[in-house]
């Protein structure tokens, strides 16, 4: 300091030689019992077939493989509040059902009652028996150069507001050659086919929730609510196409277990992912009150609707050609073990001089054998 | 890590302005990219600087002038990095009207942003910006109306305007489509007035209301939702859209703040207080991602303000003729519309977020211990609190019930929290510092176990906040030298030695999830997880 004028200069230096921060692969201390919890999924139908899936939660860590943890050996008894008791058989793989339609009053409330075979009583709550109203109609309409079909519906008793929608599609699609031949493996031969493998169809069950409300409207009607988009040039629409979807009514408890299951997935970490999601049911285990049980029961029943969609409806160019390569392949073993057992050939034809064949007009595989992404079973409901 | 800190202070112009200004900067970037291969992708820096000004004008003028910027920047071993930025500046003019009345006029801006960045596929390659910036003005009078009468009024005003996240693409090859959530607007104005009354020597109250007025301003589209109706996506009925400065909707209502202080003796006392709170501005924090991110939402015609109000009692002691601090506070608060999120509650890029939470009822309670020696070979403090902060859903109209409508811990909820800092001088020039600091960790959500469910993979979550990453403890020593102590010398240097978390604890900063090959997996990011060594070496000039 000198006079009144005085500077303060101060300097600081800090070092370290170290890594400053790690990621470490974190297994948090879980309480003991929260691991294995009954998951019950279903639908009490007193329309169709009811079934009820029984599975258990898996723990997150330890290279958990399988599929699902089916919970086997229960017993599942539908009640309803006076007195009826329907027991489901036990169809294996956790999954419960009657093979006829139960003779339900959609006057009565009904539940579930189950008994696993750790001996744990579950009960889901009473609900209303809820008739889901007709499909007015399954529609589509081009977007964006694909196809969107969506469903209507209304119930003019104006009781239903919340409705949940499962839809399975099924499509016929055509290989590019149809063959009447097939190269033998073992024989290092093309011989005659018995079966076609020109004409296929696949099926596909989709996986999203799909929910509609009416409850903001003043009438309940459900107006073109989205239900599968169809990308544009995709192989479903090459022939012909098929969705079945089934309707179920919901009551708003049921609205809410399904709207927050629908924000439920596998994605999390990043910071779009969603928030976490407590799945709130209607089962409770009586056993032990404070278990947790996931899974909501309704009851009512479905209404399904099935529609074709034809190719002959879609805009021009909807079916791409297909890249396939035609070659002949000539007559002998060398040729057929390149071109048929291992270079993903197929023989769609004979090519024959005076003395017999002498090579096949052939194409890739995938353009002459429609197996190998369906079956050449037609399905009973075809047209 | 090299940490750099430089700090000036002097006058400008004798006896009349006068500066401090200081820089702090981490040159670990360095550091970073001398590691092994496995750590370049991984960088952290931070710098702040700081800035004051006085300037004494005249005798009755004042001018005062405050500037902080900091920054910091990390991307850690991944794809992706976040810089996070604050920025201060003030102004204040006091003015000595005579010396039993004074006024402080303020203006200021704070502003703060955070970006992210995605750097994983170049194709959804995007950056990620939040910024906040408040303008604010204030009137402050003080007034000794005599030796029993202290008043202090005035007026604030404080403008909002929150981007609450624009998302756009980063690189040619990004097709990510931007988006950009409607700015927020609003001022929030309010006059109060306080009175000081020292009734005899040993007790004293003082008494304040505020009232505010806050407005929520255009331009902005409002979505309706159907009346009687849970506010969810599919109950939007229509948007209104209100132009550029139209007052959209307005709250208002009092503060009010009553206190007492009696002194038993020479040194004891004993305080209780009274206050009630009025909030306008909410915060909501993402705590399942690596680095918490935080949304502030200002209130809006779906989401009303923030109320609370509390009491408090505190004994105060002194002991061994003044040498010694003691003090025990406890308090309870009351807290109504607080917001949290509803199950599988989407934070970031939401349009309408007011679908996505719900208000709670809150309450918070705790009492905090403090012993402080202030003087001495040795001195230091110990503070020990213990605290609670508890919300409720329990309103089924609001759609879901959280932890079956009972009480659960807030994000905000660290039961035990205690610190030590001692220090003790061993002659003139060696010094010891020993500072231990634990808290109980914050509560988190966890994914504990996978379903199927209608077709596909769900996580089964444990019940709201149920529980904590771990407690935090950490303890610094270090030592310190100081130079010769000759008055003719140019500069006076000290170094210090020490370590920082000396125990090396890996205290948790996050605990997340991710999902990765059809798994999921728990991890813990500890940031300084090691004990860390360090040189200081201070000059003074």
């Amino acid at each position: 300091m000198r006079n009144h004028f005085y500077y303060k200069i101060m300097l600081c230096w800090v070092s370290a030689l170290v890594f400053a921060h790690c990621k470490t692969p974190y297994d948090p201390p879980l309480k003991s019992t929260q691991t294995n919890f009954l998951v019950v999924e279903g639908f009490i139908d007193g329309a169709a077939t009811t079934k009820i899936k029984l599975s258990r939660t898996r723990i997150l860590y330890a290279g958990d493989t399988a599929n699902r943890h089916s919970e086997i050996n229960a017993n599942v008894l539908i009640e309803d509040d006076h007195q009826n008791i329907y027991s489901l058989a036990d169809a294996g793989d956790g999954i419960y059902s009657n093979a006829d339609t139960l003779k339900l009053n959609p006057a009565y409330q009904y539940r579930l009652h189950i008994f696993t075979s750790n001996g744990k009583e579950y009960f889901s709550d009473f609900v209303s028996y809820k008739p889901a109203p007709l499909i007015d109609t399954i529609g589509w309409k081009l977007k964006n150069n694909g196809v969107q079909i969506y469903v209507n519906t209304h119930d003019p008793n104006e009781a239903t507001m919340y409705y949940r929608w499962e839809f399975s599609e099924t499509w016929e699609f055509h290989s590019a050659y149809n063959t009447s031949l097939k190269y033998d493996v073992d024989n290092n031969a093309v011989i005659p086919r018995n079966d076609q493998v020109h004409i296929c169809w696949r099926s596909d069950n989709f996986h999203s929730v799909l929910l509609g409300s009416s409850a903001k409207l003043s009438s309940d009607v459900i107006d073109q609510a989205p239900l599968v988009y169809i990308e544009p040039h995709s192989r479903k629409l090459s022939v012909l196409y098929s969705i079945l979807v089934k309707q179920y009514a919901l009551d708003v408890n049921g609205y809410n277990f399904w709207v927050a299951m629908k924000s439920n997935t596998e994605q999390v970490g990043s910071i779009f992912d969603p928030q976490p999601n407590q799945t709130n049911g209607n089962i409770h285990c009586t056993t032990d009150t404070s278990e947790k049980v996931v899974g909501y029961i309704g009851a009512g029943n479905t209404i399904e609707k099935r529609v074709f969609i034809n190719n002959n409806l879609m805009p021009a160019g909807w079916n791409f050609p297909e890249d396939c390569l035609i070659i002949t392949v000539p007559l002998n073993k060398d040729s057929l073990i390149y071109y048929f057992r291992d270079g993903g050939f197929s023989p769609i034809s004979e090519t024959r001089s005076q003395t017999g064949a002498i090579g096949y007009v052939s194409s890739f595989v995938q353009c002459v054998d429609c197996t190998l992404n369906g079956t050449n079973i037609k399905p009973a409901f075809w047209p | 890590m090299l940490t750099g800190k430089v700090t000036v202070e002097g006058p400008l112009i004798k006896d009349k302005t006068t500066f401090v200004a200081g820089v702090r900067t981490t040159y670990s970037n360095w550091l970073f990219n001398i590691l092994p291969k496995e750590y370049n992708k991984s960088n952290a820096s931070f710098q702040d600087a700081t800035l004051h000004i006085s300037h004494k004008v005249n005798n009755k003028n004042n001018i005062y002038l405050n500037g902080y910027i900091s920054g910091d920047k990390f991307t850690l071993n991944s794809d992706t990095s976040y810089q996070y930025q604050n920025k201060n500046a003030n102004i204040k003019w006091k003015h000595n009207f005579n010396n039993r009345f004074y006024g402080v006029l303020t203006a200021g801006i704070d502003h703060y942003d955070y970006k992210v960045w995605g750097y994983g596929n170049p194709v959804n390659a995007y950056r990620l910006s939040y910024i906040i910036n408040q303008y604010k003005l204030n009137a402050d009078v003080s007034y000794f109306l005599n030796n029993k009468h202290k008043i202090a009024f005035g007026l604030s005003s404080l403008y909002y305007n929150i981007h609450s996240g624009s998302f756009t693409p980063v690189g040619k090859e990004s097709l990510v489509i931007p988006d950009a959530i409607e700015a927020e607007h609003a001022i929030e104005s309010a006059l109060y007035a306080s009175d000081q009354y020292n009734i005899t020597s040993k007790f004293s109250v003082e008494g304040g209301i505020r009232f505010s007025v806050f407005s929520y301003l255009g331009p902005k589209h409002i979505f309706n939702y159907a009346p009687g109706l849970p506010k969810q996506e599919s109950n939007i009925l229509n948007a209104d859209f209100y132009p550029a400065g139209k007052i959209i909707k307005t709250y208002n209502g009092p503060e009010y703040r009553v206190s007492a202080r009696y002194f038993l003796s020479d040194n004891s006392s004993i305080k209780a207080s009274f206050n009630s709170l009025r909030q306008y501005i909410h915060m909501l924090s993402n705590t399942t991602a690596i680095s918490p991110t935080d949304i502030w939402k200002l209130s809006d015609p779906n989401i009303r303000p923030q109320l609370g109000s509390q009491v408090s009692f505190g004994l105060y002691k002194n002991l061994k003729s003044n040498t010694i601090e003691t003090s025990v506070e406890v308090y309870y608060k009351w807290i109504k519309n607080y917001l949290d999120y509803k199950s599988g509650a989407i934070l970031i890029m939401n349009h309408h977020i007011e679908t996505d939470v719900f208000t709670t009822k809150g309450k918070a309670y705790g009492v905090e211990f403090l012993v402080k020696k202030a003087t001495g070979k040795l001195n230091g403090w110990i503070t020990y609190t213990y605290s609670r902060s508890l919300i409720r859903q329990n309103d089924p109209l609001a759609g879901e019930l959280i932890n079956g409508g009972n009480y659960y811990a807030s994000n905000f909820d660290q039961p035990h929290n205690a610190t030590m800092i001692g220090n003790y001088r061993i002659t003139h020039r060696y010094s010891i510092s020993l500072n231990v600091t634990y808290n109980t960790g914050r509560p988190i959500t966890l994914p504990i176990a996978v379903y199927d469910y209608a077709g596909s993979a769900r996580l089964l979550y444990s019940y709201r906040n149920e529980y904590r990453i771990p407690d935090y403890f950490r303890t610094d020593f270090s030592l310190n030298i100081d130079g010769n102590h000759k008055v003719k010398q140019l500069t006076h240097n000290s170094w210090t030695f020490g370590v920082y978390n000396w125990t090396a604890r890996k205290n948790a900063y996050s605990v997340y999830y991710i999902s990765q090959n059809g798994f999921i997996r728990g991890y813990k990011l500890s940031i300084f997880g090691t004990a860390i060594p360090f040189i200081t070496y201070n000059i003074r000039f």
